[in-house]
C-alpha cells in the first residue's frame, strides 16, 4: 500500500510491473500476481485456510487497467464475472487484460486470470472510469 | 436482528476482511437487510494523504462488494441454504452497476434476495444504500458453498516407514 495516495487503497497488486503493448482493440496488458501480495488480508479471508478473495483479483484488474491508462481508475460496473477456482498462497496468477476506449471517457476491461498450471481461475467484463479527486 | 457477535459466529471472515456489522432485518424465506457503517479508520485510508479531497475517500468498489457478498452469505447462513460447516464461496457476477460511492461516515444498508437454490448453488440479488441512495445494485451474485476441508492446500501422503 502507498505510504501516501489521493484515494481509499485495498492492496497494491503491482509488484510486478504490468506489461503493456498496443493490440487491435486497445491495449493488451498482463500482470503477474501471487497471492501472497494480499498476506494482510488472507489472514481474515479465512483464518486457517487462506484463499484469496474474489474481490481483490476484480481490483488487481483495475490497478493493471489504471497503469496502462496513466490515471487511477474506479469501477462502473460489472458486465459478468467468473471465478472458476479458489486460489492459495502459493499460486500465481497470470492477468491478462484488454483495455478498450469506451464512451464517456470510460474504458471496457476484459480480463483473464490463468493459474501457473495453465488453467483459467477467473474472468472479467467491467466498465471504469478515471477518477477525479482533489489532491 | 442480529447484532454483530452473531455476525461474527456466522462468518469465517475476520478482520480486516470482516465487513458487516448487523443484520437488521431477515424476512423468511430468503431475504434481509444488513449494515456496515464506513469509518475514517478503516484499513483502506490508512495511507491517503493530508490534504485529499473528500473524493479521494470513496470506499472502494471491492470493499463494498465483499461487504455484499457476506450479507449474501448471512442470508445463506440464516435460510439454512446448506451444512453451517460449509464456506459460500463467491463464485459468479453479472450486471453490477456501481454508482455514487460511499464514505465515511455513511451507513451501508445492503437488501439481498435470494432468486434461485439448487443444491450448493444459490443467486442472489438486490442494492446497497446509503443515506437513502443506492451506491451498488447487483441483478445476479452465484454463490456454491464448499466443505471447508476441500479449501485446504493438499498435502502429499505420508510416506509409510517399513521395519
Amino acid at each position: 500500500m502507498p505510504a501516501s495516495s489521493r484515494t481509499a487503497t485495498v492492496f497494491d497488486a503491482l509488484g510486478h510491473p504490468p506489461r503493456t503493448e498496443p493490440s487491435a482493440e486497445g491495449t493488451r496488458v498482463t500482470l503477474r500476481l501471487p497471492v501472497t501480495r494480499a498476506i494482510p488480508q488472507l489472514a481474515g479471508h479465512y483464518p486457517g485456510f487462506p484463499i484469496l478473495p474474489g474481490v481483490l483479483l476484480i481490483d488487481s484488474v483495475r490497478q493493471a487497467a489504471g497503469f496502462a491508462c496513466g490515471a487511477e481508475l474506479r469501477l462502473c460496473g460489472i458486465d459478468r464475472a467468473r471465478f472458476a477456482l479458489p486460489l492459495l498462497p502459493g499460486d500465481e496468477l497470470e492477468l491478462s487484460l484488454v483495455v478498450t476506449p469506451a464512451a464517456d471517457g470510460r474504458v471496457a476491461v476484459r480480463a483473464r486470470g490463468t493459474r501457473s498450471d495453465g488453467q483459467t481461475a477467473a474472468e472479467l467484463s467491467a466498465t471504469l472510469e478515471p477518477v477525479v479527486a482533489d489532491a | 436482528m442480529l447484532d454483530h457477535s452473531q455476525v461474527r459466529a456466522r462468518l469465517r471472515q475476520r478482520p480486516p476482511m470482516l465487513l458487516l456489522d448487523t443484520v437488521r432485518e431477515f424476512t423468511p424465506p430468503a431475504s434481509l437487510v444488513a449494515t456496515k457503517a464506513i469509518t475514517g479508520g478503516e484499513d483502506c485510508y490508512r495511507g491517503v494523504a493530508d490534504g485529499a479531497g473528500i473524493d479521494g475517500f470513496a470506499y472502494p468498489a471491492a470493499l463494498l462488494l465483499e461487504s455484499f457478498g457476506q450479507a449474501a452469505s448471512l442470508l445463506w447462513s440464516l435460510a439454512e441454504l446448506g451444512p453451517p460447516e460449509e464456506v459460500p464461496l463467491m463464485v459468479g457476477l453479472r450486471d453490477l452497476a456501481f454508482a455514487t460511492p460511499a464514505r465515511p461516515g455513511d451507513l451501508l444498508e445492503h437488501h439481498v434476495r435470494l432468486r434461485h437454490h439448487s443444491g450448493a448453488l444459490a443467486e442472489f440479488t438486490g442494492e446497497t444504500r446509503a443515506a437513502g441512495r443506492i451506491v451498488l445494485t447487483a441483478r445476479s451474485v452465484l454463490v456454491v458453498s464448499r466443505p471447508a476441508a476441500s479449501l485446504l492446500p493438499t498435502t502429499p501422503e505420508p510416506v509409510a516407514i517399513e521395519g
